[in-house]
């Protein structure tokens, strides 16, 4: 297994290498670029936009400055921002805590409802209860995130006032804990709905799957009480095509969440990502898209080793 | 069943048709609301994050709600686009003797105000001035724009109240130099011992120190930046005490939060904002004439726009009053040159130099040889008069302008076909944008110049061809070349006038571009908010700050008795 494991790391590295080589050329084939914002500025002139392009390192042939930055990268530095000047990670660690914040707790509660309603569904299926968390977990699924959250943003800020209409605080309240709570509500509302609306399907026909299977009829069979065949027979075996899913779901943690976070003016990882593709911030981009990549690498390892502990038929060599 | 499929177009026409049902609904829900924050606080959302909060080093419009309180430069403009003195004491004039020939070039006299402190308790000095030139010509700071900065020869600093700018050649817009939105005086004693590179990387860009009526107080990454009253300014102490910039990049969460009263200043009403905010009886909305115009552009490069009778035909058969009355809801005015009527360099007896008359359209059409053909449309030599207009995808009044305008056209011959494409392919630097690099037949956007016409230099000098400058029509004429090059070396407004008058004469004769309508920038501004009074000038409307005052009491008094337009 150890041997399975490094070989997998091996592996990533020319992945991850190949991933940002393709990521620095499409980025800077994008029209526009980082001076587009100087847009029709009548007082610049070809020397000032020549001498900006060489302050910005990008005079550079394409190839040496992706060498250069991956050299750097490889060093644990991921350059400064074309905009800001400031480094990457630091930018980049500002806003990690918010993203977390926000996706953590929306992943415990899709988790949690999401199996949940699966698993109810697959014990009773085709009943009154099943067809409503099918029906319900199709229509979730299938919501644009940007009218839902502006929708949600309409009933419970616009007309009602209970909640607030994005933001992460209230101005002058940033170390207040509580004030944030209210804040959190229909950002992780929207967030949860789809993977609830996912989850809740995975989960409900592995389930059924294995209901289905030779070894529940035994455990019935022995006369186990219900609450034991689904609960530890049924569940576990039930669990493991789940796994995969949810570990593919956890690099999202960090990357955020684009939609979600620029409609709730949530300054996180998502919303920083948007800000630099607006702008063609190519170093700020590149570091978020590195550490994600790097993340779903991670996860997918993590994923295929766990599938092995909870599943000892599988065997990694 | 009929198949109905989702295209594009469809998808922008339901998001639209959501979005402004969503505010219709939420201008009707809140009647009752007034204000959230405290009567010394103003919030104003800023759609982006600014990247810095130096202004010498960013281009960010984002920047500018931010640093305008915090910074003064040595002239400002007020809403009437008159210039006034704002750390000087006097605008140095020919007429004062504060401006005189020396030499090839010129000497200009400012004198500074006294008792002017920067926020660390710091005098401002003439060293200041000093300092600010220099670092416009230091090769590592990343600076915009030298324009006018390097025709500066020295700035002599005889005491601490005069500088003394010497220039090696007549420049016009020196009032321009040193003042905000981007050349504020900065603290000399905080940066001059760094090296230029430092300084574009320096802490300062993250908590600026200036002179101006608000004091830096804090940037919360993603949310806001907070700036409080400096009781200390040389105007005296502002009546708020703080002032929140806070970053909202959705327009529809941005539009609740101002009906809720979290927000006093929405920035940039679209049209259908402003429809919806008359529903709320504590908004108004602040109408702001802009200097920025909606224009056709012709690529002279073109053997079919060489021929002037097409642009003028065109010109004829375009209904710029129904364009603004229709689609621009009657807010944007018909333009009828490049120049502003508010700008002293609107002539009056521009009149309307092409009004609208598909008759004359035709007749001219007729003259210069192209006749119709089977389909209508006009032929020459086996030519069709057929062309493309391309413009910024996804902008909907500019789309619905393209359609009214191709329609206008058909009826007079003439067949224009629609190719939009993304505004950053459009406006990118050469070689890459379709402009820069005239790969358009017409286009249409907007053309923005600054308070001072000098600006027009860049769009119409021959030197001005990309990549240098931004004459993306391509327009050559010696005459143009000698007017605005006169108008940037001649010094009295009284002598440059007419040069600038002249301008006009020969750009309405050779239409190098349709000028449309004149843009009008709208603000919902929250009532109880006193004293905004928005500036045409790029200082939009924090050029006054230090005025606003919230007045609790009465919501009916509001901003609109102070806000004429």
């Amino acid at each position: 297994m150890s041997r399975y494991v490094l070989r997998r790391i091996l592996l990533a590295i020319p992945l991850l290498i190949g991933i940002s080589a393709l990521l620095f050329i499409l980025m800077q084939k994008v029209p526009g670029g980082p001076l587009a914002v100087y847009g029709n500025n009548p007082h610049m002139h070809a020397a000032d936009r020549a001498r900006l392009i060489h302050a910005m390192g990008l005079d550079q042939p394409l190839h040496i400055q992706y060498i250069r930055w991956l050299i750097s990268a490889v060093k644990g530095d991921l350059g400064h921002s074309l905009f800001t000047g400031r480094p990457v990670l630091a930018m980049i660690a500002e806003r990690t805590p918010n993203t977390l914040m926000l996706m953590g707790l929306s992943t415990v509660l899709s988790l949690i409802l999401g199996l949940a309603l699966g698993i109810f569904s697959a014990v009773r299926p085709y009943s009154k209860f099943d067809y409503v968390a099918t029906t319900g977990s199709f229509l979730g699924y299938s919501l644009p995130t940007f009218w839902f959250g502006i929708m949600l943003m309409m009933v419970f800020a616009a007309r009602l006032h209970w909640l607030p209409a994005g933001g992460m605080h209230s101005l002058g309240q940033e170390d207040n804990w509580l004030d944030g709570l209210p804040y959190m509500i229909l950002p992780i509302t929207v967030l949860s709905i789809v993977s609830i609306a996912s989850w809740s399907r995975f989960m409900r026909s592995s389930m059924m799957e294995v209901l289905r299977a030779d070894f529940i009829r035994t455990a019935r069979a022995k006369g186990l009480s219900e609450k034991v065949v689904i609960g530890s027979h049924a569940l576990r075996n039930a669990l493991i095509p789940v796994v995969t899913v949810v570990m593919m779901a956890m690099p999202s943690l960090f990357g955020g969440a684009v939609m979600t976070e620029t409609i709730f003016s949530w300054p996180g990882i998502g919303r920083l990502f948007y800000d630099s593709l607006g702008k063609s911030d190519y170093p700020v981009m590149m570091g978020i898209l590195l550490i994600s990549a790097t993340l779903v690498v991670v996860f997918n390892l993590l994923a295929d080793v766990l599938y092995s502990v909870v599943d000892p038929r599988i065997r990694l060599d | 069943m009929r198949q109905i499929r989702l295209t594009p177009r469809r998808a922008l026409a339901a998001i639209a048709a959501l979005a402004s049902l969503a505010l219709a609904a939420c201008a009707q829900a809140n009647a009752h609301v007034v204000r959230r924050n405290a009567s010394d606080t103003v919030v104003i959302r800023s759609q982006q994050e600014p990247d810095k909060l130096n202004p010498t080093i960013t281009n960010a419009i984002a920047a500018v709600d931010c640093t305008t309180p915090i910074f003064n430069g040595l002239v400002g403009v007020d809403d009437h686009l008159q210039l006034f003195p704002d750390l000087l004491t006097v605008l140095p004039t020919p007429e004062n003797g504060m401006v005189k020939p020396e030499g090839k070039g010129m000497l200009v006299t400012f004198k500074l105000r006294p008792g002017v402190r920067f926020h660390d308790g710091v005098p401002l000095t003439s060293h200041d001035v000093w300092f600010c030139w220099k670092l416009h010509m230091d090769p590592k700071v990343i600076v915009n724009s030298r324009d006018g900065y390097d025709k500066i020869t020295g700035v002599d600093t005889p005491d601490p109240l005069t500088a003394v700018v010497h220039f090696k050649e007549p420049y016009a817009p020196y009032l321009r130099l040193f003042s905000l939105p981007n050349d504020p005086i900065l603290p000399a004693h905080l940066l001059e011992k760094m090296d230029g590179a430092d300084f574009n990387v320096s802490t300062f860009n993250r908590a600026p120190v200036g002179t101006g009526p608000f004091k830096f107080k804090e940037w919360v990454s993603g949310d806001h930046v907070g700036l409080v009253a400096n009781p200390d300014y040389f105007r005296g102490a502002p009546k708020l005490k703080k002032l929140y910039i806070k970053f909202v990049p959705d327009d529809n969460a941005a539009f609740i939060q101002l009906a809720n009263g979290d927000i006093d200043v929405y920035a940039d009403f679209n049209l259908e904002q402003v429809e919806a905010a008359k529903r709320l009886p504590y908004l108004f909305v602040a109408n702001m004439p802009s200097l920025t115009y909606e224009q056709i552009s012709f690529n002279l490069k073109k053997p079919l726009f060489q021929d002037v009778a097409i642009r003028k035909a065109i010109a004829h058969a375009i209904n710029k009053d129904e364009l603004s009355r229709t689609i621009y809801k009657g807010m944007w005015p018909v333009a009828q040159g490049t120049e502003h009527p508010l700008s002293w360099s609107y002539n009056p007896k521009v009149g309307v130099p092409y009004p609208y008359d598909p008759a004359k359209a035709r007749a001219i059409l007729d003259a210069a040889g192209w006749k119709p053909g089977p389909d209508g449309i006009r032929v020459k030599n086996g030519q069709r008069l057929s062309f493309t207009m391309t413009s910024t995808a996804g902008r909907k009044t500019r789309e619905q302008v393209e359609q009214v305008i191709a329609g206008y056209l058909k009826a007079v011959g003439i067949e224009m076909a629609i190719q939009n494409v993304e505004g950053g392919l459009l406006f990118a630097s050469y070689p890459t944008g379709l402009l820069q690099s005239y790969k358009y037949d017409t286009a249409l956007f907007a053309y923005s110049t600054g308070v001072d016409p000098s600006d027009n230099l860049a769009n119409w000098h021959s030197h001005q061809v990309p990549p240098e400058g931004q004459n993306t029509t391509h327009f050559i004429n010696a005459e143009m070349d000698r007017v605005l090059d006169e108008g940037n070396r001649t010094l009295a407004r009284k002598d440059r006038q007419p040069l600038y008058w002249k301008m006009t004469d020969i750009l309405n004769a050779n239409l190098p571009v349709i000028p449309l309508v004149f843009w009008t920038e709208m603000h919902g501004v929250n009532r109880h908010l006193m004293n905004f009074r928005a500036n045409p000038s790029s200082s939009r409307f924090v050029w006054n700050v230090q005025d606003w005052y919230i007045d609790d009491a009465s919501p009916s008094a509001g901003g609109k008795a102070e806000n004429p337009s």
